[in-house]
C-alpha cells in the first residue's frame, strides 16, 4: 500500500487547510464582521485545531482504517453506510465547487471571454493526472506547490504595504463579539473541510508512535501558520480597500495582485498569481477526488477504474454545467455554512462518543 | 507487458503533440493593430441626460508616423453616448472598429455636470470591470471631460501620459490632490469622510496647449459641491498628510514692523519682502477630544523646511532670525489650513478631512449616536490647530 511521509502529511495538511480559502476570505469575513474580520479569521482557523486533533486521535486507535470503516465498526453497518453515502456526496459536491471556483476566478478576471470548457478541461487534466499518479505524488506536489503559494501571498502583502492605511483596522470590536463569532463559525469550515480528506487519508499515514507525536505537533503548527497567513491577508485587504470595499470585492486578493508594482518595472502580473493559486485549487480538488474515491471503495466496494472514471466524469460535467457566476459563491458559502460544518462536527462527536462508550462497555 | 508500455508511450506522445499544437496559441487573441489601447477616458452628462463618453486611444507608433495620406496623430479621440456607462463603452465600438482595451488607462476624467449629478452610477462599472485598474488616477474638470480628453500636449505624444505625470509629480508642489479610483471609492463608502478629487484644466497659453493641475473638487456624498483653489488645496493636503515638498512663499512684511526693520532694513519694495520656504517633510495628526457630549478636534502639524530664497538678498543666519522664520512659516501654514477648514465647514459642509472618521475610530459609541446628525455637527465643530515648524538650513549662503 502506498504511504506518505510525516513531512508530506504535514505539508498536505497546511496546503489543504489553507486550500483556496485565501481567495474569498477577505470578502467573507468583512461582509459580516467588517473591520474585525481579521480577528474572526484568526479565531476560526484556530478553532479547527481541536477537531483535527480529535480526528487524528480517533484514527490512531484504529490503525490502517479510514474513518468510514471506523464508523461502520463503531456505529454499526447501516449507520456507517448512511454516513458514508453523505460523505461521498459531500466530497463530490465540494470538490466540483472548488474546481468551479477556479474557473470562476479565471473567467472573472484574466480570461473573461475564454470558453469555460477549456478552463475546466485544462484544470481537470492536471487533477486527473495527479489522481491517477496516486496519493504519494499528491504529497510531493503539495511539498512543491505549498511554499510557492505561501511565498506568493507574502510577496503581495509586502508589495501592497505602500497602499496601507493603518487606521482602517480601528475601532476594534466596535460591533461587539457577535459578528466575530458568526464569521469564525464560517471560517471554521476551512479546517473542517480538511477533515473530509483526512477521513479517507488515514490508512496512508505513518502508524509508528513516534511519528504520531510528530503528526500532532506538525498539524498544530501547520494550522497556526495558515491562520496567521490568512489573517495577514485579511488585514492587508482591510487596510488597503477599507472594510466596505473589501466586502464588495469577490476576489479581493486578485485585485491586490493587480495592484502590485515593483520599482516601476513589474506591474499587472496578476496572471502569474492566478496561475500559482490555481495550484491550491488543483491540490484541494484532487484531495477531494481521492476522498470520494476512497468513500466509494469503502461503502460500495467498487474498486479501480470504474470508480475513478465515474468520479472523473462527474468532476468534468458538474463544473461545466452546474456552477457558474455569482450563484457559485453563494453555493460555496451555503455548502460551508450549512452542510460541511454541522456534518463534520456531528460525525466526529458521535464517533468519539461511540468509541468511548464501546471501550467502556468492553472494559466493564 | 511490453505492448502495454508501447501503448502508454503512444498515448503520452499523442497528448503532448496535442498540447504543443494548442498551447502556443492564445484563445481569443488579438493582434496589437486590432485593439485600441485607451490611455484616457472622460465621462460627461449630455443635454439629454445620457452618459457621454470620450476615449483617448493610442495609435501604435508605426501607424502614427507620417504616411502618404498626411500626418497621423499619436492618439485619436472617439466619443459615444449611452443610457449607462457600459452601454456608452460598447457604443464606441461602432466608431472604432477596434476593441477598445482599458488595462493601460492612465486617467479617468469626470465632467462637472456629471459630478454635480452624482458619480455613484458611473463608479459601479469602473469597479466591476476587470480591465480597469483601481489605481488609475481620477480627475475632475470644470466644464466637459471631453475637452481634456481632446486636449493636445507638447510634453508627451499621449496627453493622458502628460496628465498622469502631472499627478504623479504632485510632490514637487503639493498643490495637486492625487486621487486614484480606489481612493475615491474608499472615501465614498466610508462614514465620516467625504471625497476630494484633483482638478485638471486645459487651455491655450500664447497659442500653445497647456494642461494645468493645481486645484481640487470637493464632494458631498457622490456629488460635486465646490472647488478648492491651489492655496486651499494645499491646506487640505497638509492635514491629509500628503505634503511631501513644495514652496511656501511668505512676506517678511507681515512680521512685526520692528522685527521687519531688523530683518530687512534694506528692502526697497514689496517684491523684496518675499521669502521662499522649501518644504522638506510634514506630518499631521488629527486628535478628536470628547468632553462630555462636546466633540472637538486638535490638528497637529509638524513641518520641516529649508530657506530656499530670500528676495531681499539679506543674510539668513542667526538663531533669532531662524526662530522668526519658523514663526513666519507657521503662520503661513496655519492660514492655508484654516482657510480650507473654514471653506469645508461653512461653505461646503463637507468633511474632506475625515474628522468624522477619526471620531468614529476613537469614540465609536459617540459616532453611533451622532452619525445621523453629523451634517449639523460638522460645520460647528471647534478645531484647534497646532503647527510646529522647524527650519533646517538656509541654503548655500548665510
Amino acid at each position: 500500500m502506498e504511504r506518505i511521509s510525516t513531512h508530506q502529511f504535514i505539508k498536505l495538511a497546511a496546503a489543504l487547510v489553507l486550500g483556496q480559502s485565501f481567495l474569498s476570505a477577505g470578502s467573507l469575513s468583512t461582509m459580516i464582521a467588517g473591520r474585525d474580520g481579521w480577528i474572526a479569521t484568526f479565531l476560526g482557523f484556530l478553532a479547527g485545531i481541536p477537531f483535527i486533533l480529535l480526528a487524528l486521535s480517533i484514527s490512531f486507535r484504529y490503525p490502517g482504517k479510514n474513518f468510514l470503516q471506523i464508523t461502520e465498526q463503531v456505529l454499526g453497518k447501516w449507520l456507517g453506510k448512511i454516513i458514508g453515502v453523505i460523505y461521498i456526496l459531500l466530497t463530490i459536491r465540494f470538490g466540483t465547487l472548488i474546481v468551479s471556483q477556479g474557473v470562476d476566478m479565471y473567467t472573472r478576471t484574466v480570461l473573461p471571454i475564454m470558453s469555460h470548457y477549456v478552463i475546466v478541461l485544462g484544470i481537470l487534466l492536471i487533477i486527473i493526472y495527479l489522481f491517477y499518479s496516486g496519493i504519494e505524488v499528491l504529497g510531493r506536489f503539495s511539498e512543491v506547490i505549498y511554499p510557492i503559494i505561501f511565498l506568493s501571498l507574502i510577496f503581495i502583502a509586502i508589495f501592497i504595504f505602500p497602499h496601507f492605511e493603518h487606521g482602517e483596522l480601528f475601532p476594534i470590536l466596535a460591533d461587539g463579539l457577535v459578528p466575530i463569532i458568526k464569521v469564525s463559525v464560517q471560517v471554521l469550515t476551512w479546517p473542517l473541510g480538511y477533515i473530509l480528506f483526512l477521513a479517507g487519508l488515514l490508512p496512508f499515514i505513518p502508524r509508528e508512535k513516534k511519528e504520531q507525536k510528530k503528526m500532532y505537533k506538525g498539524v498544530i503548527r501547520a494550522v497556526i501558520i495558515v491562520s496567521i497567513l490568512s489573517t495577514l491577508l485579511v488585514v492587508v485587504q482591510i487596510s488597503t480597500f477599507g472594510p466596505f470595499e473589501a466586502a464588495r470585492l469577490t476576489y479581493g486578493l486578485l485585485v491586490l495582485s493587480n495592484m502590485v508594482e515593483v520599482l516601476n518595472a513589474i506591474s499587472g502580473v496578476e496572471v502569474i498569481f492566478t496561475l500559482i493559486w490555481m495550484g491550491s485549487i488543483v491540490l484541494k480538488s484532487t484531495a477531494l477526488i481521492f476522498a470520494g474515491y476512497w468513500g466509494i471503495q469503502t461503502i460500495f466496494g467498487i474498486k479501480g477504474k470504474i470508480a475513478s472514471i465515474f468520479l472523473c466524469l462527474l468532476y468534468i460535467l458538474i463544473p461545466i454545467w452546474l456552477f457558474r457566476g455569482s450563484a457559485l459563491v453563494v453555493s460555496i458559502w451555503e455548502m460551508n455554512q450549512f452542510i460541511i460544518t454541522p456534518f463534520v462536527i456531528v460525525w466526529l462527536l458521535i464517533l468519539w462518543g461511540g468509541d468511548k462508550w464501546k471501550r467502556r462497555k468492553k472494559a466493564a | 507487458m511490453i505492448k502495454m508500455k508501447v501503448r502508454k508511450n503512444w498515448l503520452v506522445l499523442i497528448v503532448f503533440s496535442l498540447i504543443i499544437i494548442f498551447l502556443p496559441g492564445c484563445w481569443s487573441h488579438r493582434e496589437l493593430h486590432e485593439i485600441g489601447i485607451a490611455s484616457g477616458i472622460g465621462f460627461d452628462l449630455n443635454e439629454e441626460g445620457k452618459i457621454a463618453l470620450s476615449v483617448q486611444i493610442i495609435t501604435p507608433s508605426p501607424f502614427s508616423k507620417q504616411t502618404e495620406r498626411g500626418d497621423r496623430k499619436p492618439v485619436r479621440v472617439l466619443t459615444s453616448e449611452g443610457e449607462t456607462v457600459f452601454d456608452a463603452i460598447r457604443n464606441i465600438m461602432a466608431k472604432s472598429g477596434d476593441r477598445v482595451f482599458y488595462p493601460h488607462l492612465q486617467i479617468i476624467v469626470l465632467g462637472e455636470d456629471l459630478a454635480k449629478a452624482g458619480l455613484k452610477p458611473v463608479l459601479d462599472f469602473l469597479e466591476r470591470d476587470p480591465e480597469i485598474r483601481v489605481l488609475t488616477w481620477l480627475t475632475i474638470t470644470e466644464g466637459k471631460a471631453e475637452d481634456i480628453i481632446r486636449g493636445r500636449s507638447r510634453e508627451d505624444d499621449t496627453p493622458a501620459t502628460h496628465i498622469n505625470r502631472l499627478i504623479e509629480d504632485y510632490r514637487a508642489t503639493s498643490r495637486v490632490t492625487p486621487t486614484s479610483l480606489l481612493n475615491y471609492i474608499d472615501m465614498s463608502l466610508k462614514e465620516g469622510i467625504e471625497p476630494i478629487v484633483g482638478k485638471v484644466s486645459y487651455f491655450e497659453e500664447k497659442g500653445e496647449p497647456t494642461f494645468f493641475m493645481e486645484e481640487a473638487g470637493v464632494f458631498k456624498g457622490d456629488r460635486l459641491v465646490g472647488w478648492l483653489d491651489a492655496h486651499e488645496n494645499r491646506g487640505y493636503l497638509w492635514v491629509a498628510n500628503k505634503v511631501q515638498s513644495g514652496i511656501v512663499v511668505a512676506q517678511l512684511k507681515n512680521q512685526d514692523q520692528e522685527k521687519k526693520k531688523n530683518i530687512s532694513s534694506n528692502s526697497s519694495n514689496d517684491f523684496e519682502d518675499l521669502i521662499s520656504f522649501e518644504i522638506l517633510r510634514s506630518k499631521s495628526k488629527i486628535k478628536p477630544q470628547l468632553n462630555g457630549d462636546e466633540l472637538s478636534f486638535l490638528i497637529q502639524l509638524d513641518v520641516v523646511a529649508n530657506i530656499g530664497e530670500r528676495m531681499d538678498n539679506e543674510s539668513a543666519a542667526g538663531k533669532e532670525f531662524i526662530k522668526e522664520m519658523e514663526e513666519l512659516l507657521r503662520l503661513s501654514v496655519e492660514k492655508e489650513v484654516l482657510d480650507t477648514l473654514k471653506k469645508a465647514q461653512k461653505e461646503f459642509n463637507s468633511d474632506i478631512f475625515g474628522l468624522g472618521l477619526t471620531a468614529q475610530r476613537k469614540y465609536p459609541e459617540y459616532w453611533q449616536e451622532h452619525k445621523e446628525e453629523w451634517d449639523e455637527i460638522f460645520p460647528e465643530l471647534e478645531v484647534e490647530l497646532k503647527v510646529k515648524t522647524k527650519i533646517n538650513a538656509p541654503g548655500m549662503i548665510l
